[in-house]
């Protein structure tokens, strides 16, 4: 097992014995990763912060089906998946939102890492280049850009993210293969009439 | 990146904090394993053994009872028992040990009921006849699926995610090789069609059923998916 699995695995042991600390302990080593996952799923850090909570409250409530010596992370990320998708048909049931002026309120874009999009980063060709990713990726499917995100931004394995996403391994490496067609059709056509040179090389360099 | 603190509602959660007895997935499968069995040897008790068992040939008899055994076990190890190291079940195991042993299990039924030597021949029973003989089996079988399938359930809550309908398949697997070999020691119809086609039937319908449970939730996901495809490309 590997080391941040081991001591995630040693928190949530101590977690379900009743340490309070525990807890705390590995919401602080998971929390930010499953937020910026979250983030890139919805790409709405607001909902994305409320997203976690509910997803951490349903962990507390299910810490009894926890295996002890199991991993916990795979497990953490399947309920924060499940929770995003919840939240995700709420919202289509509700697509558009107003203000009392019956105006539609723009949504703030959150970056993939989860971080709010500052106008101020876009100046640099290195964040434009990330700017234009992030566009191409949310105009990937979702099961798609799950597939993506889960393994090539958040380093899970492609037997995690099928457990994670509930479907088989070959459909995780057919979907984000073919994410990967998608995005290069969509960043060379983007690339092509603006910038050619700076496609980036693989999506790691978003995060 | 901030991430923000645990909610007060967490907060007030942790305040409480006992410790809890965590999953042991070897002891429920013991448990789910020794009732499921124990409560179709009463099935079995309470209904009698076939009226010709003496007379059956024991390696057939044996053999399907032995992989109605095999898949039982095998498929609610499947369904209930995580990978090493993981807290969920896995999904594609379970899917592919309960295709491969319940296509196993139905040959070999399909196989039994033709053999001369099971006392399989096609009778030329009535309709009504056939039919309400497959009634009979049918709900024997569901009674004795029902506490397999109710325990194991009830062992996988808040298991069952996005991997649910196929861990559900296992399941039912499991319930329905039990079920068949309950119709196999109390069922003595002579009707290769029957023994075929009733009790293969009655393997594969909790599967089935349990897998159909998932259906809308797969369906409306695939709507989901479909109304994203026409949003993000069809404009």
């Amino acid at each position: 097992m590997e080391p941040e699995a081991l001591e995630a695995c040693n928190a949530m042991g101590r977690y379900c014995d009743g340490e309070a600390a525990a807890f705390h302990r590995l919401y602080a080593m998971l929390a930010p990763r499953v937020l910026a996952y979250l983030a890139g799923l919805l790409g709405d850090r607001a909902t994305a912060e409320d997203v976690l909570q509910l997803a951490f409250m349903k962990v507390h409530e299910a810490r009894g089906t926890y295996v002890r010596g199991a991993n916990p992370i795979p497990w953490i990320y399947t309920i924060a998946h499940r929770t995003c998708l919840d939240e995700m048909r709420k919202r289509k049931r509700s697509r558009v939102r107003l203000t009392k002026d019956g105006d539609l309120g723009a949504a703030p874009a959150a970056h993939i890492t989860g971080a709010p999009e500052d106008a101020r980063s876009l100046e640099d060709e290195r964040a434009r280049s990330a700017a234009a990713a992030m566009a191409a990726l949310d105009r990937l499917p979702d099961n798609q850009r799950q597939a993506l995100i889960l393994t090539k931004v958040h380093g899970r394995s492609v037997a995690e993210a099928a457990m994670i996403t509930g479907t088989t391994p070959g459909a995780i490496k057919l979907r984000a293969h073919r994410a990967y067609v998608t995005l290069r059709a969509l960043l060379g056509r983007a690339g092509g009439a603006e910038r050619p040179e700076q496609q980036p090389q693989s999506t790691t360099e978003l995060a | 990146m901030q991430t923000p603190p645990p909610s007060p509602a967490l907060e007030r959660a942790l305040a409480g904090l006992r410790p809890i007895r965590t999953r042991r997935p070897a002891r429920v499968l013991v448990g789910v394993a020794v009732a499921s069995l124990a409560y179709a040897a009463v099935f079995v008790w309470k209904l009698g053994a076939r009226s010709d068992l003496a007379r059956l040939p024991l390696i057939p008899f044996a053999l399907y009872a032995a992989a109605s055994l095999a898949t039982f076990l095998a498929l609610l190890w499947c369904a209930l028992i995580p990978p090493r190291g993981q807290v969920l079940p896995s999904g594609t195991t379970s899917a592919r040990v309960a295709a491969l042993m319940l296509g196993a299990l139905v040959g070999l039924d399909l196989a039994i009921a033709a053999h001369p030597l099971a006392g399989g021949q096609l009778q030329a029973a009535s309709l009504a006849a056939a039919l309400a003989a497959a009634g009979r089996c049918l709900a024997t079988s569901m009674g004795v699926v029902a506490v397999p399938v109710a325990l194991g359930l009830w062992s996988l809550r808040r298991l069952l995610y996005g991997n649910g309908w196929r861990v559900r398949v296992a399941l039912g697997g499991a319930a329905g090789a039990l079920g068949g070999l309950v119709l196999h020691v109390h069922c003595a119809a002579p009707d290769a069609a029957h023994v075929g086609l009733v009790h293969g039937a009655a393997l594969l319908l909790p599967a089935a059923l349990l897998g159909v449970t998932a259906i809308g939730r797969l369906s409306s996901q695939a709507d989901q998916d479909m109304s994203d495809e026409v949003a993000r490309h069809g404009t």
